[in-house]
C-alpha cells in the first residue's frame, strides 16, 4: 500500500474519534485531522499552509453568514409566516398546487443558505404545525420537512457543496441555475406529493391556518414582502443584464435587503436578531474552514492526488455505485466534507461529461448526507419541530426517497452530455 | 469601493465571531470561533 493511503487512514480516524469520541465540533476535528496528517508526513504543523486552507471558502462563509441573518429577520418581522398564511388559504382547495408551493417555500431559506438546517428550523418550523392540522402524520410531516430542506439545500441560487466541488477543479460557480433547478424542484415536489398529498384534507387545511402566527392586521402586504422581492431583483439584475450593472455579490444583496427589512412586519432588535444567527452560522463557518485546511493537507501530503488516482481507476459500474453509496454515508460526517473529499474525485473520474450537470448530480447525491445518522443534520432537526422522540421513524419513512433521490442523481450524471444541451446555457 | 464595502462587512462579521465567543462557555465551541476569525482578521487587515 502506497504510504498515502496510511496517510488518509491516519486522518480519518482521527477526525472521526475527534467528533465522535471527543465531541468537538465538526470544524475543529477536521482541523486537528490535518495537523495529525501533516505530524505523520513529516510536515510538523505548517501553520502556512493551514492558514491558506482556511481561506479556501471565505465567499461562501459571508454568504451563509448574511444569509442566516437575512432568514432570521424576516422570520422575526412574521413575513415567512404571512407566505405560509397566503398559500395555504388560497390553494386549500387545491392540495396538489398547495403541497407543491409549501414544499417550495420549505425550501426558501435552504435555497438562499446552502443549508438544510435553515429550512428546517425557519419554514419547516412554520409550516409543521399546519401540515399536521391538515391531516398529514406526525411522522410523514416531519419526513417533508427534512427531505424538502435538503432539496433546498440543493436547489440555485446558493448550493455549498457545488460550490466546494468547483473548487476542488477550479471550476467557477457559474452555469448551474438550471441544473440545480432540475436537479432540485422536480423530485421536491413528487417527494412531498408522494409522502402527503393523500392525507391531505382540504377542510382541515382552511382550519389549520389558526397553527400559523397571525401578523396582525392593517400591515402592508407589499412592504412585508419587498425584501424578498428586493432580494429576487437584485440577484437577478446582474445575471439578466450582463455587464450592465455591478454584480453586488450575494453577501451584500443579502445585507441590502436586510435593511429593506427593517420596519416592514413586526419590530425587532436588530443586535439580538443577527447575534442570534451569527450564534447558528458559525458552526457552518467553522466546518468551511476546516474542509479548506483538510483539503490544503491534503494536496499537501500527496493524499488527494493518490485519492483521484484511486478514483480515475475504478471500473465505470464501481464507479456508479460507489458515488450511491460512499458520497451519502461520508456525507453522515458532513455533506459538505463528503463533496470535497469524495466529489472531487468522482468528477475528475468522469471528466469528458458535462462537468456541471455532473457536479449538480453529484451535489444531490453528497447532499442525502444530512439525512444519515449519526449527525443526520435535517432529519434530526425535522424530527425536533414536529416532536417525534424517535428520530430513526422519520429516516424509516425517508428511506425509498433517499434511494430514489439517489438514482435521480446518477440519472443526471450518466446522461450529462443530453442533459447540457438544455440545462447549461 | 465595493471592496471597501466588503471589509467592512467581514469587519462586521468578526466583531459578532469575537462576541459570540466571549459569550460562548463551551470551550470546544469557542475553538470554532478563534478558526473562524483568522480568515476573517486576515482579510480585515487586507494581509491575505
Amino acid at each position: 500500500m502506497a504510504p498515502e493511503f496510511y496517510l488518509l487512514i491516519v486522518m480519518v480516524g482521527v477526525f472521526a474519534l475527534t467528533v465522535f469520541l471527543g465531541q468537538f465540533p465538526i470544524g475543529v476535528s477536521l482541523m486537528l485531522a490535518s495537523i495529525a496528517g501533516t505530524l505523520l508526513a513529516g510536515y510538523g504543523i505548517p501553520l502556512r499552509h493551514l492558514v491558506e486552507g482556511s481561506f479556501a471558502y471565505l465567499d461562501p462563509m459571508l454568504i451563509i453568514a448574511s444569509a442566516m441573518i437575512f432568514m432570521e429577520i424576516i422570520r422575526e418581522t412574521g413575513a415567512l409566516g404571512e407566505i405560509s398564511r397566503l398559500i395555504i388559504s388560497s390553494l386549500h382547495r387545491r392540495p396538489f398546487w398547495m403541497l407543491a408551493l409549501i414544499t417550495i417555500f420549505i425550501m426558501f431559506p435552504g435555497m438562499i443558505t446552502g443549508l438544510s438546517t435553515a429550512a428546517v428550523l425557519t419554514t419547516g418550523a412554520i409550516v409543521a404545525p399546519a401540515l399536521m392540522a391538515m391531516g398529514i402524520p406526525r411522522v410523514k410531516t416531519g419526513s417533508i420537512i427534512a427531505m424538502t430542506a435538503i432539496f433546498g439545500m440543493v436547489a440555485p441560487p446558493i448550493n455549498v457543496p457545488a460550490m466546494i466541488i468547483g473548487g476542488g477543479v477550479d471550476m467557477p460557480y457559474i452555469g448551474f441555475g438550471l441544473p440545480l433547478t432540475f436537479a432540485s424542484f422536480p423530485i421536491a415536489i413528487a417527494v412531498a406529493q408522494l409522502l402527503g398529498r393523500r392525507h391531505v384534507d382540504p377542510d382541515l387545511a382552511r382550519k389549520s391556518l389558526d397553527h400559523i402566527p397571525r401578523l396582525g392586521e392593517g400591515r402592508n402586504r407589499f412592504r412585508l414582502y419587498l425584501p424578498i422581492l428586493l432580494l429576487v431583483i437584485l440577484m437577478l439584475a446582474a445575471r439578466v443584464t450582463p455587464g450592465k450593472y455591478t454584480n453586488l455579490g450575494m453577501p451584500l444583496i443579502l445585507l441590502i435587503c436586510c435593511a429593506a427589512a427593517i420596519g416592514s412586519g413586526r419590530g425587532f432588535n436588530l443586535l439580538t436578531v443577527t447575534r442570534k444567527a451569527m450564534r447558528n452560522a458559525l458552526p457552518v463557518m467553522g466546518i468551511l474552514v476546516g474542509i479548506g485546511m483538510f483539503i490544503q493537507i491534503m494536496s499537501l501530503t500527496g493524499v488527494r492526488g493518490y485519492l483521484i488516482v484511486k478514483t480515475l481507476q475504478l471500473p465505470s459500474f464501481w464507479l456508479y455505485i460507489g458515488i450511491m453509496v460512499s458520497l451519502p454515508l461520508f456525507g453522515a460526517i458532513s455533506a459538505y466534507g463528503a463533496s470535497y473529499v469524495l466529489g472531487v474525485p468522482f468528477l475528475l473520474a468522469l471528466l469528458g461529461s458535462n462537468e456541471i450537470v455532473v457536479a449538480s448530480g453529484l451535489t444531490l447525491i453528497a447532499s442525502l448526507g444530512d439525512m444519515m445518522p449519526p449527525t443526520a443534520l435535517a432529519g434530526i432537526f425535522a424530527a425536533q419541530v414536529v416532536d417525534e422522540s424517535n428520530y430513526f421513524r422519520i429516516l424509516k419513512h425517508c428511506l425509498p426517497y433517499i434511494f430514489m433521490t439517489a438514482v435521480f442523481g446518477i440519472i443526471m450524471i450518466l446522461f450529462a452530455n443530453q442533459l447540457a444541451k438544455f440545462l447549461v446555457i | 469601493m465595493l471592496e471597501i464595502i466588503y471589509i467592512l462587512i467581514t469587519g462586521a462579521f468578526l466583531a459578532l465571531t469575537v462576541a459570540d465567543l466571549f459569550a460562548e462557555r463551551n470551550w470546544k465551541r469557542q475553538i470554532t470561533h478563534l478558526i473562524v476569525m483568522i480568515p476573517l482578521i486576515l482579510r480585515v487587515l487586507q494581509i491575505k
